[in-house]
């Protein structure tokens, strides 16, 4: 779990940071142009980055971090036959190797998206105040925000971080034939997740909206 | 040589990140200039292999390329539709979900899917080409392999994602006008000429602008992680993920920078 | 001709090649030989530039490669064709298609006339009815035996070949050892090969270079070999477990 967390802060910091601030940026230039007011800019911006964004951009970083390294790591254990060797020992590989990332990835799913929503906000309310001069107090405002946002963002880290390892691993076990085998695990992992956590999205924001949560 | 000291503290970690980060930015820079070295060098142009890896690239992201455009479009859809259930303008829709999905969520969306299929796959390629001494081989044949591997994937990545992108936009406001009347009971029509009325020609070129240099990002950094693997199977699968993480990082760096430098 | 002036090289603590003094004549067929581990696929990745050694010097015909560049050397090593020990056939491509890259880059011809070519070349080494397999349906034997025609493609002065003949069958390096001969007795070109097979190296040697620790423990042609009194060229001779050989 430490891994986990530990090796995708940097990079979720990274990519978050520079998502605030380009979705800053963007919806204030839009606003001028339509309406020239930037009040909602910063209520709005902070709810889609709760609802859509934060949990969407984490997920793919996520699958892009952790789902390559357990495919790589699972697939590198498979072509070598350490995977076999553990069935001969009566380990259960999936038991002993996924469960425990299948546990760390939700609850580090959980902890990214509160740290990924933070660092996009802060990076988003730099902008919004020194580039386009909002008020810091009607930027950082939650009237944007409801508490049905934060439910369903929730459902979607619980869904996502369960989708990830599942996949990951799964290409792991299946690789064959040496280096490139682990090669095409690895791609087949981040292409897979990577499309399941988008298709996932789409289903679970249809469904929320049909419900009006 | 002085052994570096190790150590596991918060600070320890942190600087041991940047010196790295530094160290592949450096590498990566040369290996961008040797790129340009060979491209100058016009004669020596590999065809036949340009032209496979064209065709490589393409068939091999163009289903799942498609497939996302199209959920993103229709992602941006449902987004937006909670603010219009909430103001009821209707006729934002196409004009938000338009904007969206051409200048911003389009191209860095499938620049993602296409440095997870195209980029990380390259990575595993040279990659085993490294472990297996074929890249040696190729050297000890007189053969560079910077221009003949490596610039026919710069070029072709780069080609590829523009079409790429060009093809997934239209598939992205189709899987939205879809979206719009199936989950959110609003006329394709207003969805339609909300994209229409609102002049998007400026967003559109700006996202293809934007997928020429994701396409060289990926295309540089997936040959720099896959050239520099060592140690077998693990070394191969460690280069795809971190082909891939810089690749996603690259790809929000240089898109914030167009659009500040495009508006 | 390649000379090496006392060459140096170091992995981390480990000396590979402790001052190595050893110029291979043209024409000559340099069987450079030693247990496992004792530098000798090191030794000739220096002479095509693979390597760079860390003290000394390499000469190749008269002229100091130290400051040479990737591209001064790729003309070294259109002349000196190296074959490596694990054959590093290209995967993605064909047999024929791995013999007709070379053609293709350097003579400038076109797909069709590079293929027609190529397959003289496979021809040579009897494997013209495999041309279009894949490398990786095609035995280790017949893998060595194209990536020695994708070297003589270059129309090479010198064919170093390492370890040509190891983990083969007895007929394929008897097959292997007769090319070997050819390539000298017919064509006149230089060749080096590197070994711990013993059954090939009487016979075909012109000389032999036997590599020890890291430094040349004898050099001369076969006979003064076999004649030597030195206790540890006499155990790698007769393969016995015990004596003053270290590994």
């Amino acid at each position: 779990m430490y891994s986990i967390g530990n090796q995708s802060l940097v990079f979720i910091a990274l990519t978050l940071a520079f998502l605030g601030l380009i979705l800053v940026y963007q919806a204030s230039y839009q606003a001028l142009k339509v309406l020239p007011d930037l009040t909602p800019v910063g209520p709005v911006f902070i709810g889609t980055m709760v609802r859509v964004f934060g949990p969407t951009v984490v997920a793919l970083m996520l699958a892009t971090r952790v789902g390559a390294g357990i495919a790589a790591e699972t697939g590198s254990m498979t072509v070598t036959d350490q995977i076999e060797a553990m069935k001969v020992t009566n380990a259960d590989p999936v038991e002993y190797l996924v469960v425990p990332r299948f546990i760390a990835s939700i609850i580090m799913m959980i902890v990214l998206w509160v740290f990924g929503v933070l660092v996009a906000v802060a990076a988003g309310t730099l902008i919004g105040t020194l580039r386009f001069g909002i008020q810091l107090r009607t930027f950082l405002s939650l009237s944007g925000t409801t508490m049905s946002d934060v439910w369903v963002a929730l459902f979607k880290c619980v869904i996502f971080g369960a989708a990830i390892p599942i996949l990951a691993a799964d290409s792991g076990f299946k690789a064959t034939g040496g280096s490139e085998g682990v090669g095409w695990a690895t791609t087949k992992a981040v292409v897979h997740s990577l499309f399941t956590v988008i298709l996932l999205d789409f289903l679970i924001s249809s469904i929320a909206y049909r419900f009006g949560w | 040589m002085s052994k570096p000291v190790e150590t596991d503290s918060f600070l320890g970690n942190f600087g041991r990140t940047f010196i790295t980060a530094f160290q592949t930015v450096g590498a990566m820079t040369l290996l961008q200039l040797r790129i340009f070295r060979s491209l100058l060098a016009i004669k020596n142009f590999d065809y036949d292999e340009s032209v496979t890896q064209l065709f490589k690239i393409g068939v091999r992201s163009l289903p799942v390329v498609i497939a996302t455009a199209a959920f993103v479009g229709a992602l941006m859809v449902v987004a937006s539709g909670n603010f219009v259930r909430a103001t009821g303008a209707t006729t934002l829709i196409g004009w938000a979900a338009g904007t969206a999905v051409f200048s911003e969520v389009g191209p860095i969306l499938i620049g993602l899917m296409f440095s997870g299929r195209v980029g990380a796959n390259n990575t595993a390629e040279l990659g085993t080409m490294v472990v297996t001494n074929q890249i040696d081989a190729l050297r000890v044949l007189g053969i560079n392999p910077i221009g003949y591997l490596i610039v026919p994937r710069f070029m072709a990545m780069i080609v590829m994602l523009f079409f790429l992108t060009a093809i997934g936009d239209l598939f992205a406001l189709t899987g939205g006008a879809i979206t719009c009347r199936a989950v959110l009971g609003i006329d394709m029509r207003i969805y339609w000429q909300g994209i229409l009325d609102s002049n998007l020609l400026s967003e559109f070129i700006m996202g293809l602008v934007k997928a020429i240099f994701f396409g060289g990002a990926i295309a540089i950094v997936s040959c720099h992680w896959g050239l520099q693997v060592t140690g077998g199977a693990r070394g191969v699968g460690r280069a795809v993920n971190d082909s891939v993480v810089t690749s996603a990082i690259a790809i929000f760096m240089v898109n914030f920078f167009i659009t500040v430098l495009w508006t | 001709m390649i000379e090496y002036v006392n060459v140096t090289k170091q992995f981390g603590p480990l000396t590979v090649l402790d001052g190595i003094n050893l110029t291979i004549k043209d024409g000559e067929i340099t069987y450079v030989i030693g247990s496992s581990g004792t530098g000798k696929s090191v030794l000739v990745k220096h002479a095509v530039g693979l390597l760079r050694p860390d003290a000394g010097r390499i000469l190749i015909d008269n002229i100091d490669t130290t400051d040479f560049n990737e591209r001064q050397w790729n003309q070294i090593r259109m002349r000196y064709a190296l074959v490596f020990q694990h054959p590093t056939l290209f995967d993605s491509m064909s047999l024929v298609d791995n013999v007709a890259l070379p053609i293709r880059k350097h003579q400038k011809v076109s797909k069709p006339a590079a293929k027609k070519s190529a397959m003289e070349y496979l021809e040579r080494v009897g494997m013209t009815t495999k041309a279009d397999l894949m490398p990786s349906d095609v035995g280790p034997g017949e893998r060595k035996r194209v990536s020695i025609a994708r070297a003589l493609t270059l129309s090479p002065d010198c064919a170093i070949l390492d370890e040509p003949t190891t983990g083969l069958d007895v007929v394929a390096s008897k097959n292997i050892d007769e090319m070997i001969s050819e390539l000298s007795k017919s064509l006149g070109k230089t060749v080096i090969v590197v070994s711990h097979d013993l059954r090939s190296i009487f016979g075909v040697a012109d000389r032999i270079v036997f590599l020890y620790k890291g430094k040349i423990r004898l050099d001369g042609s076969p006979s003064a070999f076999r004649a030597s009194d030195d206790p540890v060229v006499r155990q790698f001779v007769s393969g016995e477990a015990s004596g003053p050989m270290e590994t």
